[in-house]
């Protein structure tokens, strides 16, 4: 079980990494999303 | 089975006899990419405005073959010798019928390539590589695109036969990871290609002969885009089984979770195929409903790709950490950068952030208006198919090739296989972003260049396209470099071994469960989605069909 | 299997957001009926010229509908009937356009108005005009070697 929590902490780069991925997709959608609100 | 030789080298080495089977289709794919490459430069300079093809040769011709080569016959090629090499590699040399197989369906596709490749030079066939009915090519090109489904077909019994070897050989054991991905892979493929393949049998081979005077416009495009979709997951799940199998063997580290991988493969054959409305998001005669139900399962399609992330990612840290890395993203400094056969996918990834926003935008259902047949669509599968898929594929190749003929990467060519991958970051950066932007302010993809009778809008694209015209001859030379590199692994490179890399799986990592291979389960699911997805309104479509449409040759 | 806490937190984190993408597209679709554009109604392709309203393309002022104006387009290679085409600023149109023979595009430049036309069907796409200007009309699907040369232009006027 030690082991598996030392192995949880091992990653936080990788959650950083995802999440920025994760915010580039969101604010690339809604900058698309503005786009097409505010186009007829 | 392991020979001394390979003893003493400490790995296996792909039997001769397939590996020459899998260089056959590596010939190919790089004469593809030549022909096709110049095509593409072509097509940027002419988009320019300042550049005019001589010879009568026509922009769409060219077009088409661009298309034809590069979508289709690079990629089918190259992930067939690929995919041949990997079998062999992780589940035993094929067998000697098995290996027959392989060789009558690369001869078959090889026919068929020829045949519409005589078409399209002869100006008998510029309909696009998406067909574009009721734009009526030469029957011969229709039989030679489904030669080459066909062979492709035959490859893959050749690859199920081995498969299922292995299973029956080690019962009750999960098969290895590669062969179980290049068996997913084949799957997908064997389903979607049924949808062109009825496409071009009962519609257009008819047609073109004159057995039948017109041809259902919105079923021939329906199927062809039930083909569509999955196709671009062909050629990206390849790249994927480099990412998971081969990158961390590469790196030194480990394979982050073999279950995960093989759920996500899994979720590929589901979500891949019952998505192809998305590419038909603004035609008439399929309900606002259908379309939406493909949009929600084209979302689900992305799980497996945010899967996919995570553990490249984990993968990457973990080694990182292993040599000593601190901080958040130490690691990241760690990686083996002067590795041409890890930088060079690793730009690849990177590409496929952008190129996943973009791809979430383009299947947003009525966002879909934003960009419908602009050239941002251009511009994403470039990133797509021609970065993420197509650096992975050479970033294999500069491990591949030399495994199969006995050769070594020398100091010299990884040098300038990074180089490579630079320029085309830069060339493909430069083009795809130019795409992206002129997209957006409405520019047209599949268009020769024009001025649009001088109107105010089509004045302001014409920067763009220049930058596009950069950005393409940048990649040209790209193409050259690649193959340059790929003349010398082929048949100048020093004599030597070359290891087949392939990831091991961590030891703290559990086994991976017998469901995830059970097929009866998995294929069912696909079918049910499939008819879930489409019975409704194809029923409709072809009760409530107008009356067809004779052929026209506008070209 | 054992997935890792983060990756947990990832995968929420991700289809939340696609979750997100389809209520919003969804909701504004199925709700306030931005729909893409879609058609239902059938007809003969070699017929066109005959068949109401497309034997009269143009610009038509409708009353007691929820539109203003009925822009009535009929495509064919290469090219667009009227040449032209313009509204008044700030009315709702409801563009109306099929094809004679092979598929074409329908885009209006820097707009939403991006539809495919194929033959025996009508495209539909209802829509109001909040921006004065030129808007350049092209086809944007490969339709043969004029398709480039296929061009109309609608004017959206004060």
């Amino acid at each position: 079980m030690s082991k598996k929590k030392e192995k949880d902490s091992d990653l936080k780069g990788t959650l950083y990494s995802v999440g920025l991925v994760g915010i580039f997709i969101l604010v690339t959608w809604f900058m698309a999303f503005y786009l097409f609100i505010d186009r007829f | 089975m392991t020979t001394i030789k390979e003893k003493a080298l400490g790995f296996t080495i792909v039997d001769r006899r397939d590996g020459k089977l899998a260089l056959a289709n590596m010939y190919v794919a790089f004469i593809a990419l030549f022909i096709g490459g110049l095509c593409g430069l072509l097509q940027v300079l002419v988009r320019s405005g300042k550049f005019t093809l001589p010879w009568g040769i026509g922009y769409y011709q060219v077009l088409t073959v661009h298309g034809v080569l590069l979508g289709l016959i690079l990629t089918t090629y190259f992930i067939l010798g690929f995919q041949i090499a990997a079998m062999s590699r992780t589940s035993g040399t094929f067998t000697d019928k098995q290996r027959l197989l392989g060789w009558i369906g690369f001869w078959v596709m090889t026919i068929g390539t020829v045949a519409a490749a005589t078409m399209v030079l002869l100006n008998e066939a510029s309909v696009l590589y998406t067909f574009y009915a009721p734009l009526q090519a030469h029957w011969i090109f229709y039989v030679g695109m489904a030669l080459v489904v066909v062979g492709s077909w035959i490859v893959g019994i050749a690859l199920f036969m081995k498969y299922i070897e292995w299973r029956k050989a080690n019962p009750g054991q999960p098969s290895p990871l590669l062969s179980f991905m290049v068996v997913v892979n084949m799957a997908m493929w064997q389903i979607c290609t049924l949808g062109v393949a009825v496409e071009v049998v009962f519609q257009l081979i008819p047609w073109s002969l004159g057995w039948v005077d017109k041809v259902d416009v919105l079923l021939s495009r329906t199927l062809f885009w039930y083909f569509g979709h999955p196709l671009v997951y062909f050629w990206l799940l390849p790249a994927y089984m480099v990412w998971y199998v081969v990158i961390p063997k590469i790196i030194g580290g480990k394979i982050f979770s073999d279950a995960l991988a093989r759920l996500s493969f899994m979720l590929f054959l589901l979500f891949s195929i019952p998505v192809g409305f998305h590419h038909q998001l603004t035609e008439p005669g399929i309900q606002s409903f259908w379309k939406f139900l493909q949009v929600v399962l084209t979302m689900m399609v992305v799980i497996p790709s945010l899967l996919t992330a995570f553990s490249m990612f984990a993968s990457f840290e973990l080694r990182g950490r292993q040599l000593g890395a601190k901080g958040l993203f130490g690691w990241f400094k760690k990686l083996p950068w002067n590795d041409a056969r890890f930088t060079v996918p690793f730009i690849g990834m990177a590409a496929f952030v952008p190129a996943g926003a973009g791809g979430i935008i383009n299947a947003s259902h009525q966002m879909n208006q934003l960009i419908h047949n602009t050239i941002w669509v251009t511009g994403h599968f470039h990133l797509t198919v021609a970065t993420t898929v197509v650096l992975t594929f050479f970033g294999a190749s500069y491990w591949l090739l030399p495994h199969l003929t006995g050769r070594v990467l020398t100091k010299q060519m990884n040098k300038l296989a990074i180089i490579q991958g630079i320029v085309w970051a830069v060339g493909m950066t430069i083009m795809s972003a130019a795409m992206h932007i002129v997209g957006l302010m409405g520019a047209p993809r599949r268009s020769d260049f024009s001025t649009y009778g001088g109107a105010a809008q089509a004045t302001d694209w014409i920067p763009y396209q220049i930058a596009q015209a950069v950005g393409g001859t940048i990649l040209f030379v790209g193409i050259i470099l690649i193959l340059y590199i790929v003349v010398n692994l082929l048949f100048f490179a020093p004599k030597g071994e070359t290891e087949f890399p392939i990831g091991e799986v961590s030891e703290h990592a559990e086994k991976s469960p017998m469901w995830l291979e059970n097929w009866k389960i998995w294929l069912t699911i696909c079918i049910a989605l499939i008819l879930f997805a489409y019975t409704v309104p194809v029923i409709e479509m072809i009760q409530n069909a107008p009356p067809g449409s004779k052929g026209y040759k506008f070209w | 299997m054992h997935i890792h806490k983060y990756e947990k937190w990832w995968l929420t984190f991700g289809i939340s957001s696609l979750v997100l993408f389809l209520v919003i597209v969804g909701f504004s679709a199925f709700h306030y009926g931005s729909h893409p554009p879609t058609g239902k109604v059938y007809i003969d392709p070699e017929r066109v010229d005959e068949i109401a309203p497309f034997n009269n393309p143009g610009v038509h002022k409708v009353e007691g509908k929820e539109w203003d104006y009925e822009v009535v387009l009929v495509a064919s290679a290469f090219f667009y009937n009227p040449p032209e085409i313009e509204v008044p600023l700030g009315s709702t149109v409801k563009f109306i356009s099929t094809t004679k023979d092979v598929v074409h595009g329908f885009q209006v430049a820097g707009t939403n108005i991006n539809m495919i036309l194929e033959p025996g069907y009508v495209s539909e796409y209802v829509t109001t005009v909040d921006k004065a200007g030129e808007f350049l009309i092209l086809c944007n699907e490969y339709c043969g070697v004029g398709h480039s040369s296929m061009t109309s232009m609608l004017k959206v006027v004060e």
